[in-house]
């Protein structure tokens, strides 16, 4: 970040001065701290009464004291207007300026930092009063001359890079027109593309005026692909490049007609000024798939070459003797199949096929040559045409003597059979594909199986020819060079008979291969008119073509140049494409060349000037804006802080680490315990309660409870509680997973949990908690329950409340002996038992008065007597009395 | 706020307890009948027991149609019913027009919010209610309810400084309710209460406090003003002196406790952030109950 701002220097240096009151700030503030808030209070009487030792004035903080300088510095530097990365204006001049900018192929990649130079330049030109003129490279429209800043701005927003080369006599034509209009001598910015150009046109722009020259380099300058050619293994690319140091690496990238990069390479250059040839291998399938080469990371037309092969009709020719057959057993019909996906087929006799224009020609059937179709044949061959040949009965009959030129190799009369009948000789398969041909790299396939052959009459340069031989090495496919083109052999029939080769899908790939090896016939006609239907974009991406593109006339060959009527691109029609790329018309690429003595040259201003103020104060604002909030509630920032502190660094220990100070204290005498809800009225209230019926039953009966004790379920162990009371509110949380375990294992071995909605009707909580606990199947007290004889003769249970739905276990699920393990009410009890410290009750009791407070504190003696006891009093104890009651 | 509204709030705040019963044991049978029964025989609406006819008794009072069904004569008799005053008082005065929080009410809204919901208690309770102060005599019903709250309405928009009930002269034995922040110097809350005392009036005492009151939650550098001219106090860091101010608040509320205590009143507290209704019910609990007595 500091980097990127660079230098920092004043506008105003003197400003800085004000630094030196900066102590002097600080002491005022030391010794008039800020007015206190004023709060109308109440009770203020009761401040007034005490001591009166806090009254003096604290210090101001030293937190304070900081802040409020630094805002103090801030201001006083935001004065003094500090900038980054100073431009020294260059006052120098009162001259018209005459802006040379190249805006061709070269510069598009870079042409941001141009747009951004040519600001600061129109804005230095704007301080100085200069009148501005502006003349692209490329482009057929100037400003008229010297027009207003403001129109010379517009242009150069409006200004483009276009994908080809300017013309830069037409630049020194421009320039003399205009300077017809002067009396001084211009000042003259060329902002170079950074390529060599004439010495003309430099010294040209010399004589004219002052030149500065603005480039950005060597290392700036594009990599170019010049040419590429198809080789059997992929392309052969001629790349262009500066002589830069240390010798760049280029990603050379194949892409598919989605510009998705299918293959990419990594090459490095080490001579490429004049060009430097680099070989791409690339699979096969994905050669029939690309469509343009490209070198990464450039965006220029030149670095992108458009293949149009792909578009390229190859097409094929079967010749044909007799009716066509579809039937499996027709020769042809192999081929037809495995290349109809591919290339266009035309069946038909040989003297028509070789009218047409065709790319491959197959005999199947052996075809009894005629001699004025043989020498026509033969010259096809030669212009490039691929002649296959399939082996069949008809030529393994033919004799010996008759030699055949159209074939690559001669043959031995008569069939060699493999595996036949009378033969030991076993059925063979395909061993190998010789590295010569196109189908080396072609996997070897284990099952196909040949069980006849035509025989190679041995040769000195057989083996050479041999595209693909047996296990036992003859030949199976053999081919020979002819001029441009190729005649090839197949040692067996197109057909499933002799072998079960066109069977297999290596016999696709086969074709397919052959395919790709013909160059394509160049059927595209010499004078024909393409129309442009892609054309490259001043971003370097295929765009529908504008208006000023014209149609491309191919019949003058390389004598038409990339301009703006031909620009870069794809012409034709869909289906037929011709690219048109800029790479052939690039001679090199090399740096500028020598510079006239007095030119001045320069590189591009990396970074403009930023003016740092309205930063300052900004921050200034904000550290402002921090005090005032910090000053109105700075302690409650601390409240805040200290319970978040807290939680972050010691409840968590303690959350793991039982709390053995209080364990001790539970087990060292019987307390009943209250679940910890998080409101504190109502824990005081339930724990008030507790104590209060601690005291009646103090007073009434043998138990003697200490004081209750809080339960918190994440960390307590309950097993030291007899009973632990649960009031139930809306804003509890629910337990978590070993806070549950630890209530069910509570449950289960003997405790006791009374669940107190405190008079809500069944709360949500109640639902989750009791889905989480393991209770048994609820009942409502039933009055020969043992709660109700335990030690009171009770009929109702109330508590603050008296609902009549309360609920335990229901006895006949129970396995611990019939007693139930929790009781449900929503009666309040707790706020009914409980007492303040002068042992006045709390809470009225609703609806009856101090009777019902009786009754609920004996509820509470009965619970605690069923709690501790278990159903012991079940039994006889007030027979005499139950028996009266029934009335017996 | 209209007087209308205020009475909706109150009665909502009341709307969960049962009507309010008072026990009117010591006070004498001068006052006016009410509908509480006195578990005995006497004037009264409501049914009380048949008992056998006695000769020398008015025929006017056979039930003929209880006599009808047997073939005793039948007397119906009432039970005995009277009626209870209870006098009113809500301090209104300048340090009760208080709210740290904007989002909680003021202190005299709250306080006035008690009183309206008790005497709305009473009312239905059938009890006699007056303002204590109000020239006009107690009454029953919802008439003196709306008396009570357009007069209530109309202190709270009046300036006062007076924070302790006048001296007025009651009855003996009369129920009396002051409800206000009892924040004035002890000795002259003093002074005031025990000129009720000495005239046998049961007193209930509910002070009403904001949470700011109760735990002082300011910071750093104040000056302090009150509201009623006591004049300001200035402190360089409140935070300093917040135990101490909380001491001194519980150590004024034990001493208020001790006192009402010692004039056997009752004394009861409450936070305009606590639900109004906590507050009411223990009111109605000691004046049915008669607290600790």
């Amino acid at each position: 970040m500091w980097e990127a701002l660079g230098h920092i220097s004043f506008a105003m240096p003197w400003a800085l001065a004000a630094l030196l009151i900066l102590p002097l700030i600080w002491q005022l503030l030391k010794v008039t701290p800020p007015k206190p808030s004023k709060i109308r209070f109440p009770a203020v009487r009761l401040l007034q009464e005490l001591s009166s030792n806090q009254i003096l004035a604290t210090k101001t903080p030293l937190w304070v004291l900081i802040l409020r300088c630094l805002i103090a510095l801030f201001l006083i530097l935001a004065m003094a207007q500090p900038v980054s990365n100073l431009i020294e204006g260059r006052n120098d001049l009162d001259s018209p300026l005459i802006l040379v900018i190249d805006n061709d192929w070269s510069v598009m990649d870079r042409w941001p930092i141009r747009q951004k130079e040519l600001e600061i330049i129109l804005d230095q030109a704007e301080q100085n009063d200069q009148p501005v003129h502006v003349i692209a490279s490329v482009e057929n429209v100037t400003t008229s001359s010297f027009t207003t800043l403001q129109a010379a701005r517009s242009y150069i927003a409006t200004l483009k890079p276009h994908p080809w080369a300017g013309d830069k006599t037409v630049i020194l034509k421009k320039l003399d027109e205009t300077l017809e209009a002067l009396t001084q001598t211009p000042r003259i910015i060329w902002l170079s593309n950074g390529l060599k150009n004439d010495s003309a046109f430099i010294t040209g722009l010399h004589e004219r005026g002052d030149l500065e020259i603005i480039h950005d380099g060597i290392e700036a300058l594009p990599s170019v692909i010049a040419d590429v050619k198809r080789t059997e293994q992929g392309f052969d690319v001629r790349v262009l490049s500066a002589n830069k140091k240390p010798t760049p690496e280029i990603n050379l990238q194949v892409l598919d007609d989605q510009s998705t990069v299918i293959y990419q390479q990594k090459e490095k250059l080490s001579d490429a000024q004049n060009g430097q040839t680099l070989k791409v291998k690339i699979p096969t399938e994905l050669k029939s798939r690309s469509a343009a080469l490209h070198i990464g990371g450039y965006i220029t037309p030149a670095a992108r070459f458009l293949l149009d092969e792909k578009w390229r009709d190859r097409p094929v020719g079967i010749i044909q003797n007799h009716h066509p057959n579809t039937n499996l057993l027709d020769p042809a019909y192999y081929i037809r199949k495995s290349l109809k996906p591919h290339a266009p087929i035309q069946e038909a006799p040989l003297e028509d096929l070789l009218k047409r224009k065709t790319a491959l020609l197959f005999d199947t059937s052996q075809t009894a040559i005629k001699a004025e179709n043989r020498a026509a044949l033969k010259k096809w061959i030669e212009a490039g045409g691929i002649f296959v040949r399939f082996a069949s009965q008809k030529l393994a009959d033919r004799s010996v003597e008759e030699r055949d030129d159209l074939s690559p190799v001669q043959w031995m009369q008569g069939l060699r059979t493999l595996g036949g009948a009378l033969s030991w000789e076993r059925k063979t398969n395909l061993n190998v594909f010789s590295e010569n041909g196109p189908f080396f790299e072609l996997e070897v396939p284990s099952d196909v199986v040949i069980k006849k052959q035509i025989l190679a009459r041995p040769d000195a340069n057989l083996s050479e020819k041999t595209w693909a031989r047996l296990q036992d090495g003859t030949p199976l496919i053999t081919a020979e060079q002819r001029g441009k083109g190729w005649q090839i052999l197949f040692h067996v029939t197109a057909a499933p008979d002799w072998s079960n080769l066109p069977l297999s899908g290596t016999f696709e790939l086969m074709m397919m291969r052959l395919l790709s090896l013909s160059a394509g016939s160049a059927i595209l006609d010499a004078d024909a008119k393409l129309y442009p239907y892609r054309i490259f974009d001043s971003t370097g991406s295929l765009v529908a073509p504008h208006g000023q593109a014209k149609a491309l006339e191919i019949g003058k060959g390389k004598s038409i140049q990339p301009n703006s009527t031909t620009p870069p691109g794809l012409y034709g029609t869909e289906n037929a494409l011709r690219a048109f790329n800029l790479g052939p018309f690039i001679d090199q690429v090399a740096p500028l060349g020598d510079i006239p003595l007095g030119a001045s040259i320069r590189g591009f201003s990396e970074n403009q000037q930023h003016n740092l103020a309205p930063w300052c104060l900004l921050i200034a604002l904000i550290l402002a804006l921090i005090d005032w909030i910090a000053t109105l509630t700075w302690l409650r920032f601390s409240k805040v802080l200290t319970p978040c502190l807290l939680v972050l660094f010691i409840t968590h220990p303690a959350f793991s680490e039982p709390d053995w100070d209080k364990a001790l204290a539970a087990a060292n005498h019987m307390r009943l315990a209250y679940m910890v809800t998080g409101d504190k009225q109502i824990d005081e209230t339930v724990q008030r309660g507790l104590d209060g019926l601690g005291t009646i039953l103090k007073r009434r009966t043998a138990v003697e409870l200490a004081p209750a004790m809080a339960f918190d379920p994440e960390k307590d162990d309950p097993s030291l509680f007899p009973m632990i009371y649960w009031a139930i509110t809306e804003d509890q949380r629910e337990l978590s997973d070993t806070a549950q375990n630890r209530l069910n294992q509570f449950l289960q071995t003997g405790g006791f949990l009374l669940m107190d909605t405190m008079g809500q009707d069944k709360p949500a909580l109640l639902s989750k908690i009791a889905k989480n606990l393991q209770i048994g199947d609820l009942q409502p007290v039933s009055e020969s329950h043992v709660l109700t004889r335990s030690f009171y003769l009770i009929k109702q249970f109330p508590g603050r409340f008296d609902f009549n739905d309360v609920w335990v276990e229901a006895a006949e699920n129970s396995t611990r002996d019939r007693v139930s393990s929790v009781l449900i009410g929503k009666n309040a009890w707790a706020q009914a038992w409980a007492r303040d410290d002068s042992l006045r009750p709390l809470y009225a009791v609703v609806p009856g008065g101090e009777i019902q407070r009786e009754q609920a504190y004996r509820f509470g003696v009965n619970l605690v007597m069923y709690i501790l006891s278990g159903n012991y009093k079940g039994d006889q104890v007030h027979l005499p009395a139950i028996m009266q009651r029934l009335g017996l | 706020m209209s007087s209308q509204n205020t009475i909706h709030l109150a009665e909502e705040a009341a709307s969960n307890l049962p009507p309010l019963l008072v026990e009117a044991d010591r006070v004498a049978a001068t006052v006016a009948q009410g509908v509480h029964g006195r578990r005995k025989t006497g004037q009264g609406d409501s049914f009380w027991q048949f008992r056998p006819y006695h000769v020398g008794e008015s025929t006017r009072r056979i039930d003929w149609r209880q006599s009808a069904k047997t073939q005793h004569h039948f007397v119906r008799e009432y039970e005995w019913e009277i009626a209870q005053t209870v006098w009113l008082w809500c301090d209104t005065s300048a340090s009760m027009h208080y709210s740290e929080n904007r989002t909680r009410p003021q202190k005299v809204h709250r306080a006035q919010i008690l009183t309206l919901g008790l005497a709305s208690l009473l009312v239905r309770g059938g009890e006699q209610i007056a303002l204590l102060g109000d020239p006009n005599p107690a009454g029953g019903g919802r008439a003196a309810l709306h008396r009570l709250a357009s007069i209530l309405d109309k202190k709270r928009d009046e300036e006062s400084y007076l924070s302790l009930p006048a001296h007025e002269h009651l009855p003996r034995h009369t129920e009396l309710v002051l409800i206000g922040d009892f924040l004035s110097p002890l000795d002259e809350i003093e002074e005031a209460l025990k000129r009720y005392s000495r005239r046998h009036v049961r007193g209930h005492i509910l002070q009403v406090l904001d949470p700011a009151e109760e735990t002082l939650p300011f910071d750093g550098r104040v000056q302090f003003e009150g509201l009623e001219n006591e004049g300001s106090i200035y402190f360089g860091n409140v935070q300093a002196v917040r135990e101490d101010y909380r001491a001194r608040l519980n150590a004024r509320r034990n001493a208020l406790n001790q006192l009402t205590h010692s004039l056997g009143w009752s004394f009861h507290r409450h936070t305009t952030d606590h639900p109004a209704g906590s507050a009411l019910l223990a009111l109605f609990q000691s004046i049915t109950q008669g607290g600790m007595r």
